[in-house]
C-alpha cells in the first residue's frame, strides 16, 4: 500500500470527515435519523412532563406509560449511536492521532483503527442477530402492556446494521484515499 | 490469562484511537471467546439492565444542556453574577467557575460545558484584559465541575452501574464540588492579584436600583431552572427523570419565548446534537453492561485487588494506586466513558478496602475530572486550546498550578476524610 505523506493524509481527512454529508444519497439517511431523533426526544419529554403534571395536579397515574417511553428511548439511544457512526463522532482517545500527525505514520494508524472498527461493527451485527434469535425463542414481553421485547431489540439490531453500513462506507473511502495518496479524491 | 489479554486489548485499542465503544466491544468479545460464554443470553441481559426509566434522565439532562446553550439562557445569569461579584478584582474568575459548575451539572458533559462556557466567557475575559493563558486554563479547569455538582448525568451513570441511590451519589459530591470551586476561585484570584483587568463599563458606575432591578429581572426566568430541578428532586416532588424532563420543557419555553435564542433550526440542532451525545454514551453503556457481567464471572475485581495487594498491603497505598489508575483513565477518555470503564472494576475493589461506594462516587468524580485536564494527553486541555485559541504550551503553567493547588488538595481531602463525601447523604437520607 502506498503511504502518502501525513500532511497530505490530514488534508484529505478533513474532506473525508464530511464526505458523506456532501452526497445526496447519504443525506436521505441523515434526514431519517434527524426525524427520528427529534421525534423521540420530543415524545419522551412530553410523556414524562405530562405524566408528572397529571400525577402532581390530578393524582392520576399513567400506569405502564414507561413501557412506551422506554421504546422511544431505545429509538433515541440507538439512532443517536447510528448518527454518531454516520458523522464519525463516536468517542475515542485521539491523542495518538495528534502525535502521529506531527511525527508521521498517521495513515498507517488510521488504517489499523478503521480496520478494527470495521471488524467490530460486524461483530455487533452478529450480536444483534443473536439477540433477535433469543427473543424469538423466549418471547419476553413487558409486564403491563405485553409489548414484545422483539420490538426494541429489533431496533438495536437494525441500528447495528446501519452502523456497520456507515463504518464500511467510511472505510472504503479511507482505503481509497490511502491508496491514491496525494491524488485521492474522497 | 484472560484478565491480562483483556487489559492488553483495552490499552492497545484505546491508545490506537479505536472508538471506545468498539474497544469495549473487542474486550467483551475476547472474554466471551476465551471463557466460552454464551453471548445469546448475555446480550438481552445487557439490554434489560439499560432499559430503565432512571437512565432516561441522562439523555434528558444532556438535551436540556444543549437547549440552554442554543437558547442563550446562560448569558443573563453570567451578567447577573458579574454584577454580584463586581467589587472583587478578577470577578470574572468567580463567574467562570460558578457558571461552569451550573451548566456542567445540567449538560452532563465536560466537553459541552467547555465549548459553551468557553465561547461565552473567554471573548469577554480577553476583552477585559484577563491574561489569556490564565483565563483559558481556568475555563478548562472549571469545565469538569459538572461531575461533582448535582444533578449530574455522570453521577446517574455511576449510581446505575454501582447500583447505588442516585440521590445519595448527588449529595456525596456536593462538598467536594464546593471545595474544588472555592480553591479554583482562590487560586485564580491569587494569580490575578497584580493584573489590571477592565470591567463592564456599566459596572464601573455606582449601581442604581433601576440597573440592579433590570439585570435581576432579565436573569430571573433563567434562575427558575435550577429551582425546578434541584427543588423538585430534593423537595421530593419529582424523580430525577421527571426533573430532567421538566428542565427540558423549561429550557424550550425560556429559550423560545423569553430569551428568544431558540428558533426552529436551533431546536433541531440541539435535539440532534444532544441525541448523538446520548446515543454514543448509551451504546457504550449497553456494551459495558455485558462486559461488567463478564468481569464478575471472571472475578476481575479480586484479581485487580490481589495485584494491588502484591505491591503493598497498606490500604492508603492501594487507594493511592486506585486514584492513580483513575487519573490515567481520565487522561485517556472523556468523563462519562471513564465512569463506564472504571466503575464495574473498581467498585468491588474499594468495597474490599472498606470504602463506601457513595464515598467512592466523590473520589471518582474528582479523579476523572483531574485526569481530563492533566497533561500530556488531557483531552479537555486540547479542546480548550481550540475553543479559546490559546496554544497549549502557554496554558501548561497555570494548568499545573490549578492541578497542584486546587485539584490535588480536593482529591486528598475527599479521599482521606470520608465525612466530606458522606456527611450530606447521611444527614438527608440517613
Amino acid at each position: 500500500m502506498h503511504h502518502p505523506d501525513d500532511t497530505c493524509v490530514q488534508a484529505v481527512l478533513d474532506r473525508y470527515a464530511t464526505s458523506l454529508d456532501h452526497s445526496r444519497f447519504w443525506q436521505k439517511f441523515r434526514r431519517v435519523h434527524v426525524f427520528l431523533l427529534v421525534l423521540s426526544s420530543v415524545l419522551i419529554t412530553a410523556a414524562i412532563c405530562i405524566a408528572s403534571a397529571m400525577r402532581y395536579f390530578f393524582k392520576l397515574d399513567f400506569f405502564g406509560l414507561e413501557e412506551y417511553v422506554l421504546i422511544a428511548a431505545c429509538v433515541l439511544y440507538f439512532t443517536g449511536a447510528v448518527q454518531g457512526s454516520f458523522e464519525r463522532s463516536h468517542i475515542s482517545a485521539d491523542f495518538m492521532e495528534n502525535f502521529m500527525a506531527r511525527r508521521g505514520g498517521l495513515g498507517r494508524l488510521l488504517f489499523i483503527q478503521k480496520t478494527v472498527e470495521l471488524a467490530m461493527s460486524y461483530v455487533f451485527v452478529y450480536w444483534g442477530f443473536l439477540m433477535i434469535q433469543w427473543c424469538v425463542k423466549a418471547w419476553p414481553v413487558t409486564p403491563v402492556w405485553r409489548i414484545p421485547f422483539l420490538i426494541p431489540e429489533s431496533i438495536v439490531c437494525f441500528s447495528f446494521i446501519l452502523m456497520a453500513v456507515y463504518t464500511t462506507a467510511h472505510y472504503i473511502q479511507l482505503v481509497n484515499i490511502l491508496l491514491k495518496g496525494k491524488g485521492g479524491r474522497p | 490469562m484472560i484478565v491480562l489479554g483483556t487489559v492488553l486489548i483495552l490499552v492497545v485499542l484505546l491508545m490506537t484511537g479505536v472508538p471506545i465503544v468498539f474497544t469495549f466491544g473487542a474486550a467483551t468479545l475476547f472474554i466471551a471467546l476465551a471463557g466460552d460464554y454464551n453471548m445469546a443470553t448475555l446480550l438481552p441481559a445487557g439490554y434489560n439492565r439499560m432499559n430503565n426509566m432512571v437512565l432516561v434522565a441522562v439523555p434528558l439532562f444532556i438535551y436540556s444542556g444543549a437547549l440552554i446553550q442554543k437558547g442563550k439562557i446562560a448569558e443573563p445569569l453570567i451578567s447577573m453574577a458579574e454584577m454580584i461579584f463586581k467589587k472583587v478584582r478578577g470577578c470574572m474568575a468567580i463567574v467562570a467557575v460558578v457558571a461552569s459548575a451550573t451548566f456542567g451539572s445540567i449538560s452532563g458533559s465536560a466537553a459541552a460545558t467547555l465549548s459553551c462556557m468557553g465561547s461565552i466567557l473567554l471573548p469577554k475575559m480577553y476583552k477585559d484584559r484577563y491574561p489569556r493563558a490564565i483565563a483559558n486554563a481556568l475555563v478548562i479547569n472549571a469545565s469538569p465541575l459538572g461531575l461533582l455538582i448535582p444533578p449530574s448525568a455522570d453521577l446517574i451513570l455511576f449510581a446505575w452501574i454501582a447500583q447505588q441511590s442516585v440521590l445519595a451519589c448527588f449529595l456525596a459530591t456536593v462538598i467536594p464540588g464546593i471545595i474544588l470551586m472555592t480553591l479554583l476561585i482562590l487560586v485564580s484570584l491569587f494569580m490575578l492579584r497584580n493584573r489590571d483587568m477592565a470591567r463592564d463599563p456599566e459596572l464601573d458606575k455606582p449601581l442604581t436600583p433601576a440597573f440592579v432591578a433590570r439585570r435581576v429581572k432579565t436573569a430571573s426566568p433563567a434562575m427558575t431552572m435550577p429551582l425546578i430541578v434541584l427543588g423538585g428532586i430534593y423537595g421530593g416532588f419529582v424523580t430525577p427523570t421527571e426533573a430532567a424532563g421538566l428542565s427540558v420543557l423549561a429550557a424550550v419555553v425560556l429559550g423560545r419565548f423569553v430569551y428568544k435564542g431558540l428558533d426552529g433550526s436551533a431546536f433541531k440542532t440541539a435535539s440532534v446534537e444532544s441525541a448523538v451525545t446520548s446515543g454514543v454514551f448509551m451504546v457504550m453503556l449497553f456494551v459495558v453492561m455485558i462486559m461488567s457481567r463478564l468481569f464478575v464471572f471472571e472475578d476481575f475485581s479480586q484479581i485487580t485487588l490481589d495485584f494491588l495487594y502484591s505491591i503493598s498491603d497498606n490500604k492508603w497505598v492501594v487507594l493511592f494506586m486506585v486514584n492513580l489508575l483513575m487519573v490515567i483513565i481520565g487522561m485517556l477518555m472523556d468523563d462519562a466513558s471513564g465512569i463506564l470503564i472504571s466503575t464495574p472494576i473498581l467498585i468491588p475493589v474499594v468495597q474490599e478496602l472498606g470504602i463506601s461506594p457513595i464515598h467512592f462516587a466523590a473520589i471518582q468524580g474528582v479523579n476523572l475530572g483531574m485526569g481530563t485536564i492533566t497533561p500530556p494527553t488531557a483531552p479537555l486541555l486540547y479542546l480548550g486550546a481550540r475553543v479559546g485559541r490559546t496554544p497549549v504550551p502557554e496554558m501548561l503553567k497555570p494548568t499545573m498550578i490549578y492541578i497542584l493547588f486546587a485539584w490535588i488538595p480536593t482529591l486528598v481531602v475527599t479521599t482521606v476524610f470520608p465525612q466530606v463525601a458522606l456527611f450530606l447523604p447521611m444527614f438527608f437520607l440517613g
